[in-house]
């Protein structure tokens, strides 16, 4: 016997409108009126949001849940990247969320006035990128990223908003497909979405890419958004960016291609990997696709149609945000080579290849610091720029680990060591530093540990590394 | 109210001392034990002591607990002799509290069951979606808590009767939405079977609407011991040491 609908108590609309008061804020004008709810503004101290869902027979079925949904997911979010919630009301008699106000719109200004620049588009996607990455990390999948749901504060930080949709991975998932309700944005939405997947992480990423493709080049990937793209982009490859800016370096359509993706599978694991590759276009694999300039052929898109036939959605199993992403760390080499000797050198390599090896999907970026006190000593020896030649130190230091170009970048900063690195770390969301220990014990102590200034400071894990000494004495 | 749930101790005593003591931790000021008291464990009376114990108990009954008052056969080999042996060690007080026990208890928005609100007797496991419709429909709770499959897990038919599951996290708190209906599998205490060896139990938060499934650590060894010690069948030892 199937369970009959309940009957639910009768709600008490919410009382909210221009000129009314909620708790101790005065509602001001209605700012936004979408299909499931309405956004006042609020005067406070602060700038705030009203945001409260349209309930009745005259609105979907669907609004309170997505509501709810939002209510949840944000009580659970923290960060400078999504909105404060700074209160909320019962779901039963006075559904409201008041949320604090983020007025910047850059990405939807860089979009309207898209293609931008190459300097622009970059700096864009990184942050976004990283913004992806925070809400992943708390386990939450946005579902519906467009240019729309990010916004951006004065610092330049990207806060994404709207989380109506979103799939929280360690909560019960209250969307339901009986509804009939939109999956996402028909601009943005991934395959798998339309196949009611809610629990990849890899269709953020998919909007990421669409998003990106918007501003190298002014179109949506699939064509003007219609029922039509959202089956081609099931059936079919977008065309490539190329095709709509010839000078787009084949780096970024690489990048772009590779996002947008049919199979999740088959797309970049993670959006720290997508800040990384865009800040670091040598580690972008140069492949045929990066440099077409055509739209794909009768061959290619016969093979793609033909595999979308067999292509199945499993939202079985997914692997959570979070497992995701620490199964593609991102991990930072220090190395000082110059005052490294050769047995602390094979450590180092040691330890790199334990990492390569027991996390395929791991990445590494080599990173030395050139000290103000290694570039006067650079000078005075009368010896060339210190950067290529610590670059090709490296290199050879790492030469017998074999591998790949895409999974280790080699990079020499000026500084500070300790703030350098740190630094580094926290901009580029490195999840795990080595770093060697520094070897001599006179020096540690006129200079002090590196090292321990990491580990005590890093934002990640720090492994540190130090050959074995008490048996040489 | 907090109210912790606990559900197949099996005569468990390391195993439900853990759980108590975490629950008051916890702040739980109730309690509810929903059937299968005894059976498979070696410690029927201490076991039944604690229970009786415990503030505002509600007790339900379980299908060993209404097993040790029949002369029915249990298909699991050596559990008839588990119960036999059991019922020797019981007081007249300890028999009352099991023997009055009743099969369904709804108490504000919790209904209560040990295998489940639709025919209780039957004692069905409940997995498939069929069953778990049955259970809700036989109830207008928001929320039915239920045992008997050993195994924790949240099931719930959305607000566009989509009836989906939920594998809770140790821990974390998963709210009950207004638009829902829950059933919710509290999981055994005493003899866990989803090959994690900690007893498992629930909180439930009627004032916040959430209920968490904890995980709690205890000393199988020693209970898997006074198993063997006993004399009861080798095989509900070994099955504390697998989880399974």
């Amino acid at each position: 016997m199937a369970a009959a609908p309940r009957k639910r108590a009768p709600r008490r609309s919410v009382a909210a409108r221009h000129g009314a008061t909620l708790r101790r804020y005065r509602v001001g004008r209605l700012l936004h009126e979408g299909g499931m709810a309405r956004l006042y503004a609020v005067q406070a101290k602060q700038s705030l949001i009203l945001k409260v869902p349209k309930l009745g027979p005259d609105h979907p079925a669907s609004s309170l849940v997505a509501f709810e949904n939002e209510l949840r997911i944000l009580e659970r979010l923290r960060g400078p990247h999504v909105p404060k919630l700074v209160a909320s009301g019962d779901l039963r008699r006075q559904p409201y969320l008041l949320l604090e106000r983020i007025e910047g719109n850059e990405l939807a200004q860089a979009v309207a006035r898209a293609p931008v620049d190459l300097d622009t588009l970059r700096d864009l996607g990184i942050r976004l990128s990283r913004a992806v990455q925070a809400l992943h990390h708390q386990n939450v999948i946005h579902l519906d990223l467009n240019p729309d749901n990010v916004r951006s504060r004065a610092d330049g930080t990207m806060v994404l908003i709207d989380y109506g949709l979103a799939h929280h991975a360690v909560l019960p998932d209250l969307h339901d497909a009986a509804f009939g309700e939109e999956q996402g944005t028909t601009g943005y939405i991934a395959p798998e979405q339309l196949h009611h997947v809610r629990s990849d992480s890899r269709s953020d990423i998919y909007a990421l890419g669409a998003m990106l493709y918007q501003l190298a080049t002014g179109h949506y990937p699939f064509g003007r958004p219609n029922l039509l793209s959202l089956k081609r982009r099931l059936v079919a490859l977008p065309v490539p960016p190329r095709v709509h800016r010839h000078d787009l370096p084949p780096w970024l359509q690489e990048i772009i291609l590779r996002c947008l993706e049919t199979k999740p599978e088959d797309r970049y694991a993670t959006a720290k990997r997508v800040a990384h590759l865009l800040a670091h276009p040598s580690c972008v694999p140069d492949t045929r696709r990066a440099h077409r300039r055509k739209p794909p052929g009768i061959v290619s898109r016969a093979r793609a149609w033909a595999s979308s036939i067999f292509q199945k959605f499993d939202d079985g199993e997914a692997q959570r945000p979070h497992q995701r992403l620490a199964t593609s760390p991102h991990v930072l080499v220090a190395l000082n080579l110059a005052r490294c000797s050769e047995p602390h050198k094979e450590a180092m390599r040691r330890a790199v290849r334990r990492m390569s090896v027991s996390e395929p999907k791991s990445y590494f970026t080599c990173l030395s610091v050139v000290s103000a006190q290694d570039m006067e000593h650079t000078r005075e020896r009368g010896q060339g720029a210190p950067d290529i030649a610590r670059q090709l130190t490296m290199r050879h230091w790492a030469q017998p680990l074999h591998l790949p170009e895409a999974r280790m970048v080699f990079q020499v900063l000026t500084g500070e060591p300790v703030a350098t690195l740190l630094g580094y770390a926290r901009r580029h969301l490195v999840d795990q530093i080595i770093i060697g220990a520094r070897g001599s014990s006179a020096l540690r102590q006129h200079l002090g540990s590196v090292s321990a200034a990491v580990a005590a400071q890093a934002p990640c894990s720090v492994t540190v590394v130090r050959t074995r000494r008490d048996t040489l004495k | 109210m907090r109210q912790a749930i606990l559900s197949d101790i099996h005569s468990n005593l390391e195993a439900l001392q853990a759980c108590v003591a975490h629950a008051r931790e916890q702040g739980a000021t109730h309690f509810a034990c929903l059937g299968d008291c005894v059976g498979y464990g070696a410690d029927p009376v201490p076991t039944l002591d604690l229970l009786r114990s415990l503030p505002h108990l509600l007790m339900i009954r379980g299908n060993h607990d209404e097993a040790l008052f029949l002369d029915e056969v249990i298909d699991v080999p050596g559990i008839r002799e588990s119960l036999d042996w059991t019922g020797i060690q019981l007081a007249p007080v300890h028999c009352d509290l099991l023997e009055h026990a009743p099969y369904v208890v709804t108490l504000g928005e919790a209904t209560y069951a040990h295998a489940s609100a639709h025919e209780p007797q039957a004692w069905d496991y409940l997995r498939r979606p069929e069953q778990i419709r049955d259970c809700l429909a036989a109830t207008d709770a928001r929320v039915t808590f239920i045992g008997h499959v050993h195994v924790p897990m949240v099931f719930y038919l959305t607000a566009g009767d989509t009836l989906r599951e939920h594998s809770p996290d140790p821990g974390l708190p998963v709210p009950l939405s207004p638009s829902c209906r829950y059933v919710v599998n509290v999981g055994s205490v005493g003899q866990p079977r989803d090959g994690n060896t900690a007893a498992s139990y629930a909180v439930y938060d009627s004032e916040r609407a959430e209920v968490t499934i904890h995980r709690v650590p205890y000393d199988y060894w020693s209970t898997a011991e006074k198993i063997l010690k006993a004399g009861l069948s080798a095989r509900f030892a070994e099955r504390l040491l697998e989880g399974q």
